[in-house]
């Protein structure tokens, strides 16, 4: 780990050095957030609440005219952590660094390369779940003509899952993504539909399990018998969403994710539907409501723990989660700007013994130059 | 209700928003009674109506100079006829009849296209007017009278203004006799019209940008707060002894790589470009670049700032264009004292 920290200590420098010399952009925001349950477990295993502290800091830096080339440095970091109570096992920092080069070489056409590293930093030496470093480089292609952007991406992805190993993975992606306008109206309303879609092979490090059950016989842990062979994921996620603004913001977006594993029990597919409409209300204060619906359907069964010591587990054809939530916003002069949030989680589907509930208020403020 | 009596009802509560007050003695009625709503119209009925008038004057002028043209060419045509017929005293007569009579139908026919031509100036003018009259009745007006004010703006001045603004000759020639200064003077003065609606159109555009791009603001703030909730269920296989099921990752936080890179080459055709090509002439190479290159970007505050660049050019150009103006105007009186 130090050797990752040591990493990513020369890129900021080196970044910072980049931001020093060019025109650049930086953001920041901080605030307190009640959750009702940190750990984000089932019901059943004891949700536990807490009040935390959110920090975020993010600036960026993009400059260069060197043969056409244009470079675009990112850098951000944030924490998370429990202000009282006993659960530090989600009390975490990340740190990520996005660069990009580009290179425009004709009116319609431009070359980028790409290279992005973000991690989580756990602040304890308890199991932290959300521990992990993901990194990736591309080199895509970026096609424009008349509002309509194309951009085409193949490289290479790695993600170090740090609470276990067997998780970790490296493989090829390739991402298209496509931005077009469809409609202009007056008052300089528009509807714009954004749309993209991504492949992933991952080659995970742990070996994949096998059915070890005959079959018709009830699954149990017993039937997950590791593989003699490593697990390897097909992941592919084609999503679409439809903006539009004018006197108010709109949008409605759906994702699908298919995910083909070797591994028994690892294949999935997720349905994820979600609404936003962002209005003005009074006194400058904006309100957006979110909706979000989301469906999974697992190719084997899930089996979910039943009592906190694991002893009964009940099976899972497939699963839910929803969530809504609120936010105001109000600006104060060109920067800085307060908000409130509240959102609810739950789970609609399933078994009991995957119910789920989850409750956030956060108050904070952000500020950007 | 027909379109003018919509029409009409939206001018008068346009009109109501715009001058509060005193100014509700302009208020219209959609009444038979002509004289009582000429004396009592709104400003932007006065414009339209002038706009109208002035079509009128242009119309009636480009007809007569169709019939004009078309005497002229059949004069012509006789003309080249008797030319070629036998020479003798009677063709001689009847040819210099007739080439006197179409010098007389050319000079006609000149004066009535310079005619044409002021009747023209004198209409794009009452548009501007009535544009700006519009844009200053929409700033208070109801989004259903503002639509149907800007349906009207649109037939006035369709957008994109792909037509350069080519401006006059603003340099004071000490040669010049006043009546050639005056001319200059004229249209000086027709090219600070259209500078000024420019301005008005700019900061339009500008305070509208803002509008969005803090909408927009708002809107990704919210949908990036909820992204980073990371509820996502990511159950994966269970292993004997463990806790039935674990997070393999969550990795919604972290930058998926293959993405759009940034705004470097975003959506382009906001009128960005037009606008460069309109005011190419009138502003600074510097500011037709920001113009033309925030037509990349994706973001509307980045067109805000393009556009309130280039208001502020225009508007240096118009404060220059009238001093010039004034100055040539101040030395065609000075020319004509005795």
């Amino acid at each position: 780990m130090s050797g990752a920290a040591g990493a990513v200590g020369l890129a900021v420098a080196c970044a910072a050095g980049a931001v020093a010399a060019e025109p650049w952009h930086g953001a920041a925001e901080a605030g307190v957030e009640y959750d009702s349950n940190v750990r984000r477990v089932e019901d059943q295993l004891g949700p536990a609440p807490a009040p935390m502290l959110r920090a975020k800091a993010a600036v960026d830096a993009r400059g260069g005219s060197v043969r056409g080339l244009r470079w675009t440095v990112a850098l951000s970091g944030g924490s998370r952590a429990a202000v009282a109570g006993a659960i530090a096992s989600e009390n975490a920092v990340t740190g990520a660094l996005d660069t990009t080069v580009a290179r425009r070489t004709s009116a319609q056409l431009g070359l980028t390369a790409r290279a992005t590293h973000y991690e989580v930093f756990p602040l304890t030496a308890e199991l932290a779940a959300r521990a992990f470093a993901s990194s990736g480089a591309d080199v895509g292609a970026v096609l424009g003509d008349d509002g309509r952007t194309v951009t085409v991406a193949v490289g290479a992805r790695r993600l170090v899952y740090k609470p276990d190993p067997d998780f970790d993975w490296t493989g090829p992606a390739l991402g298209v993504a496509l931005a077009q306008p469809l409609w202009r109206g007056a008052d300089e309303r528009a509807l714009d539909l954004t749309a993209g879609y991504r492949l992933e092979r991952r080659g995970y490090r742990g070996l994949g399990y096998d059915n070890g059950c005959a079959p018709g016989v009830m699954l149990e842990v017993r039937c997950f018998v590791p593989g003699d062979r490593p697990r390897s994921d097909l992941v592919q996620i084609v999503s679409a969403t439809v903006g539009y603004t004018g006197t108010r913001a709109v949008s409605l977006g759906y994702e699908l994710t298919v995910d083909d594993s070797t591994s028994f029990g690892s294949s999935f597919v997720r349905h994820r539907l979600s609404a936003a409409v962002t209005a003005p209300v009074v006194a400058r204060v904006f309100a957006t409501a979110t909706v979000t619906g989301q469906l999974e359907r697992y190719a084997d069964p899930q089996l979910v723990a039943r009592d906190v010591a694991s002893q009964t587990f009940a099976s899972l054809d497939d699963e839910a989660r929803s969530s809504a939530a609120l936010r105001l916003g109000r600006g104060f002069g060109r920067r800085w700007q307060a908000e409130l949030r509240w959102s609810y989680h739950l789970s609609a589907l399933g078994d009991p013994a995957a119910a789920f509930h989850r409750q956030l208020v956060y108050l904070g403020v952000t500020w950007e130059r | 209700m027909s379109a003018r009596w919509y029409l009409a009802l939206a001018l008068a509560v346009a009109a109501v928003g715009a001058a509060p007050g005193p100014a509700r003695a302009d208020r219209p009625r959609p009444s038979g009674d002509r004289a009582l709503r000429v004396a009592q119209a709104t400003p932007v009925e006065q414009a339209l109506a002038a706009v109208t008038q002035a079509q009128r004057a242009v119309t009636a002028l480009a007809a007569e100079r169709v019939v004009a043209t078309r005497r002229y060419d059949a004069e012509l045509a006789e003309i080249d006829q008797l030319k070629r017929t036998k020479a003798s005293w009677r063709r001689d007569r009847a040819l210099r009849s007739r080439l006197a009579s179409s010098l007389e139908t050319a000079k006609a026919l000149t004066a009535l296209t310079e005619r044409v031509r002021r009747a023209e100036a004198e209409l794009a003018r009452t548009k501007a007017a009535a544009v700006a009259a519009i844009d200053r009745a929409s700033t208070t007006a109801t989004p259903a009278v503002r639509r149907e004010l800007a349906r009207r703006r649109l037939a006035l001045a369709p957008p994109a203004p792909t037509r350069r603004i080519v401006l006059p000759d603003d340099k004071l020639d000490p040669l010049a006799d006043p009546e050639e200064l005056d001319d200059q003077a004229a249209a000086l003065r027709e090219a600070e019209a259209a500078l000024v609606a420019e301005v008005g159109r700019l900061d339009r555009r500008a305070t509208r940008f803002d509008q969005i791009a803090e909408l927009r603001r708002q809107h990704d703030r919210a949908e990036s707060m909820t992204r980073t909730d990371d509820d996502d269920v990511r159950r994966v296989a269970v292993r004997a002894g463990s806790a039935g099921s674990e997070t393999a990752a969550a990795t919604s936080d972290a930058p998926a790589s293959g993405g759009p890179p940034g705004s470097d080459f975003g959506e382009a055709g906001v009128s960005g470009r037009d606008l460069a090509i309109a005011l190419a002439s009138v502003v600074d190479a510097r500011t037709v670049d920001v113009l033309r290159q925030s037509d990349r970007s994706r973001d509307p505050g980045t067109w805000a700032a393009a556009s309130r660049q280039a208001k502020d050019a225009v508007a240096a150009r118009l404060d220059a264009l009238r001093k010039r103006r004034l100055a040539i105007e101040a030395r065609a009186r000075e020319l004509r004292r005795p």
